[in-house]
């Protein structure tokens, strides 16, 4: 009878840690999906109802202490392939300290009528007050047709702006965003990874997303939207939250307006050169989306006909990455448990869904980078470990287990024995979490003598997605202690290059 | 739009045309990704059984 309640209870257990471990499957089959969709990308796009449209443009630029870059910024800006009197830079100087308002100033000067200084005098309260203000004014007269939100320190290519316009022309696109590039021109090993994961998730994510119907985020340091658009989002965007480019986002698509990526529109942007900045970046971005993902909580998964953002396949695809690093420590706990029960499907659980993550992350990869092979070429290292080194090697046992459990062992004259294999399958399995905690330690270790070293290795072995699912953690458990949300400006120095 | 130059109309029109042309090129780029990956489930099944 005793015999008969364990065995009753060991199998409740095992359906349960089964559950957990499919969750890990979730976010896999989600990436397929979502990438199995780019090629419709090729019938399923704007550009039949794209034409020549040069709308006059009012560019909105939010500085605070961007004296180093803002005048190259201007200038690139007027050297546009736009017509140029088409076209109003607004620098919008929330009460810099450095030498920005003489700058621009100099510019407006240099570029009568075409440049214009606006001063906050009292500043700081973030990018989207910064913003608020220019688009206040700039309102004020009806010269704008179009509003492009940009950053200080982007690049944008010669013809990027003209190809998004085009799109403009049809009515029903609310807004347009562009490709931005990975551009610093002092590139260190985590720039790169940051161009692969760029690369990814937009030349190759967001046509996905268009041919989904519904872009997740338009890019904050590329923008345009048309005036009647901007003037049914109440002519300002959202302050209350720090994803204020995701909520102008969804709002304009809640209102029934398309939101349009074009790839071809290239803007090059300087991104953060250590690991700690990127950290304060993301985490800014991945408390924003907590915040998205609880201000919309009643249009998730309830399609409607006004818009795509509540469709099942949408919700998935933004369900899978914000509860990405949750499904992989569920995933490990899972596999973990089966293993201690002894249970007999273990190890087939466990290679089914590290083969579909493999065949997964290969098929992305091979994809992903043919939709920019120059900056992918610059960055072969980065693609080859994007997963991580472990995570490769993860991969490798659960696709050939012979191999490393027996042939590699062989070549040098050894067996391993069954305890041996038992400890190296635990190491296997809590290796996702541990990955996730080997990204907080390349953080934590980067300030130190041995940092420039260890941390670099540290991303390398764990894996970029590691580290990014390690701040989405670190977002879930700010979020569950009510940390203090402040908008962190991420330090810029003008190293991008076109 | 209509006082933009005729030509400047027309390079865009042009632009517009190749930009939608060379969209398909995703077709045999995820063709290449999906044989890369039929490739190594060959091995995996030919070499591992």
């Amino acid at each position: 009878m005793t015999a008969t309640l364990w065995d009753v209870v060991g199998a409740i257990v095992a359906v349960i840690c089964l559950i957990f471990v499919l969750t890990g499957i979730i976010p896999v089959l989600a990436a397929a999906y979502s990438f199995l969709a780019i090629p419709l990308f090729a019938f399923r796009n704007h550009y039949a109802r794209a034409r020549p449209y040069f709308p006059r443009v009012a560019i909105v630029v939010p500085a605070w202490n961007e004296g180093a870059v803002i005048g190259a910024s201007i200038d690139r800006l007027m050297s546009l392939d736009y017509p140029k009197d088409r076209l109003r830079i607004y620098v919008v100087d929330d009460a810099s300290t450095d030498d920005t308002p003489d700058v621009v100033r100099a510019k407006a000067d240099q570029y009568p009528g075409s440049v214009w200084h606006l001063r906050r005098e009292k500043g700081g309260e973030g990018k989207a007050h910064t913003l608020n203000y220019g688009i206040r004014r700039i309102l004020e007269d009806d010269w704008m047709q179009a509003l492009l939100i940009m950053d200080a320190d982007v690049i944008y290519l010669p013809e990027s702006l003209r190809r998004m316009t085009r799109h403009l022309a049809d009515p029903e696109v609310g807004a347009v965003s562009a490709y931005i590039r990975e551009g610093s021109g002092d590139k260190n090993y985590l720039t790169r990874f940051i161009g692969v994961e760029y690369i990814l998730s937009q030349p190759a994510a967001r046509r996905a997303q268009n041919v989904l119907g519904a872009q997740a985020c338009l890019a904050g340091g590329a923008q345009l939207h048309s005036r009647e658009n901007l003037v049914a989002l109440g002519g300002q965007v959202d302050t209350t939250s720090l994803a204020e480019d995701t909520i102008t986002t969804f709002e304009t698509q809640l209102r029934g307006r398309r939101v349009v990526f074009e790839p071809h529109a290239v803007v090059l942007a300087e991104e953060p050169g250590s690991v700690d900045a990127l950290w304060k970046q993301r985490l800014r971005w991945a408390r924003g989306n907590v915040s998205v993902t609880s201000r919309y909580k009643k249009i998730w998964f309830r399609p409607t006909r006004s818009h795509r953002l509540g469709t099942i396949s949408f919700g998935v695809v933004w369900f899978s990455l914000w509860l990405l690093p949750a499904a992989m420590v569920l995933s490990s706990i899972g596999l973990l448990g089966l293993l201690f029960l002894h249970s007999p499907i273990a190890d087939t659980v466990f290679r089914t869904l590290w083969i579909w993550a493999a065949c997964t992350y290969v098929f992305v990869l091979v994809f992903g980078m043919q939709t920019d092979p120059a900056l992918s070429r610059r960055c072969w290292r980065e693609v080859l470990c994007f997963p991580g080194i472990v995570n490769m090697f993860v991969m490798l046992t659960a696709f050939f287990p012979l191999l490393v459990e027996v042939r590699i062992p062989a070549l040098f004259g050894a067996t391993i024995s069954p305890g041996a294999i038992f400890v190296f399958t635990l190491c296997v399995y809590v290796w996702v979490p541990f990955s996730m905690l080997a990204a907080l330690a390349a953080r934590r270790v980067e300030r130190t003598r041995a940092g420039r070293v260890l941390s670099p290795l540290l991303i390398y072995l764990a894996g970029y997605g590691s580290l990014l699912c390690a701040i989405t953690f670190d977002s879930y458990v700010k979020e569950l202690r009510h940390a203090e949300s402040k908008w962190d400006k991420t330090v810029k120095t003008g190293r991008v290059t076109a | 739009m209509s006082s933009e130059p005729e030509e400047l109309q027309e390079a865009v029109r042009r632009e517009i045309e190749q930009d939608r042309r060379s969209e398909f090129r995703l077709i045999p780029q995820a063709v290449i990704a999906l044989t890369v990956v039929a490739a190594i489930v060959a091995i995996r099944l030919l070499l591992f059984p």
